[in-house]
């Protein structure tokens, strides 16, 4: 987030608490994207990831009195949406689809080669949708964050052990899961053995 | 496929673009919830002689079942048996058909009392809204 869109979230979150609601636009035309694209990863659905995120911004400008700028204004409404996608995701299950469905390699002789590249991505996806919440949870917030973990982390309202801890056992089974797909899985930096809280 | 490629399969997900009516949609919904009235604050200043009221009184019933029970139980209060059992099976249903009828008149003048009240405080509070 540049320091430019955070002192224009913080002059019109100013603005509409002084009564000028207009000024609630400037905030949803920038995060709408990152919103509705958090959503999506979380419910595959693109209606409902627009529903979700619609429900996100009322629910930030509810609790615009509350922010009180001790954190930048992004990582409070990604904590808020975050959250709302999670208790929507819990409410839903996902992993609707069996892991049976997951493409196969159309050639089981040469996995890299035969495997397209669409089918391997949707392959992908669909194993981190059988995940159990908690850790897919943090893979989507991990991924989505371009890998930061501090802003994963304070998005899940966890500690960053917490969350490299999650992460380490969430590849872990998405490897098991996807085993036909993966080569020997390698050091992986951000490993880490115990969960912490 | 290694570690390098599942971080990039997991972080190149798919991306969406916003509907053409996003916006508009989230504001109109923030204007209407703007122009709703502000929710009524719950009055405690009527409430709170009625609970404290409600509480007097319940536990005022409380010590009385516990006082009445202490009072069957005492070994020097003068018992049925002492009295002669030609008076005692005479008036036994009497005593028992008042004590009831007492009972039940006790009660349902209050629970009139309380829905008087319970009335009168919500019409109070309604006009004082207005």
């Amino acid at each position: 987030m540049s320091r430019m869109s955070a002192s224009e979230d913080q002059a019109d979150v100013a603005r509409v608490l002084a009564g000028e609601i207009a000024a609630f636009e400037g905030i949803v035309r920038r995060w709408q994207g990152p919103l509705i694209n958090l959503a999506y990863r979380f419910c595959r659905d693109r209606g409902r990831a627009e529903e979700m995120a619609q429900e996100a911004f009322m629910r930030a400008y509810r609790g615009l009195p509350k922010w009180r700028g001790e954190s930048a204004f992004s990582t409070w409404l990604f904590a808020l949406a975050t959250n709302l996608y999670r208790s929507e995701l819990r409410r839903i299950p996902a992993g609707a689809v069996p892991l049976q469905d997951v493409a196969e390699p159309r050639d089981p002789r040469a996995i890299d080669g035969g495997l397209e590249d669409l089918d391997r991505d949707r392959a992908v996806r669909r194993a981190v949708d059988t995940l159990p919440a908690k850790y897919r949870e943090a893979l989507i917030c991990f991924y989505f964050r371009e890998m930061d973990v501090p802003t994963a982390a304070a998005g899940l309202g966890i500690a960053e052990g917490t969350l490299k801890a999650r992460l380490f056992r969430g590849r872990k089974m998405l490897e098991s899961k996807l085993a036909s797909l993966l080569d020997a899985r390698q050091t992986h930096p951000y490993a880490c053995p115990k969960e912490t809280a | 496929m290694n570690d390098n490629d599942l971080d990039r399969m997991l972080m190149e997900s798919e991306e969406i673009v916003p509907s053409s009516g996003f916006v508009a949609s989230v504001m109109e919904a923030v204007q209407q919830e703007a122009a709703a009235p502000a929710p009524i604050p719950f009055p405690w200043k009527w409430a709170l002689p009625g609970f404290v009221v409600s509480v007097a009184m319940a536990m005022g019933m409380i010590a009385r079942w516990f006082y009445s029970g202490a009072r069957a139980s005492d070994p020097l209060r003068p018992t049925a048996t002492a009295l002669p059992m030609e008076t005692f099976s005479s008036s036994l249903p009497q005593v028992h058909v008042a004590l009831s009828t007492w009972v039940a008149l006790e009660w349902s003048a209050l629970a009139l009392l309380v829905s008087f009240a319970a009335a009168w405080l919500s019409m109070r509070i309604a006009s004082v809204r207005e």
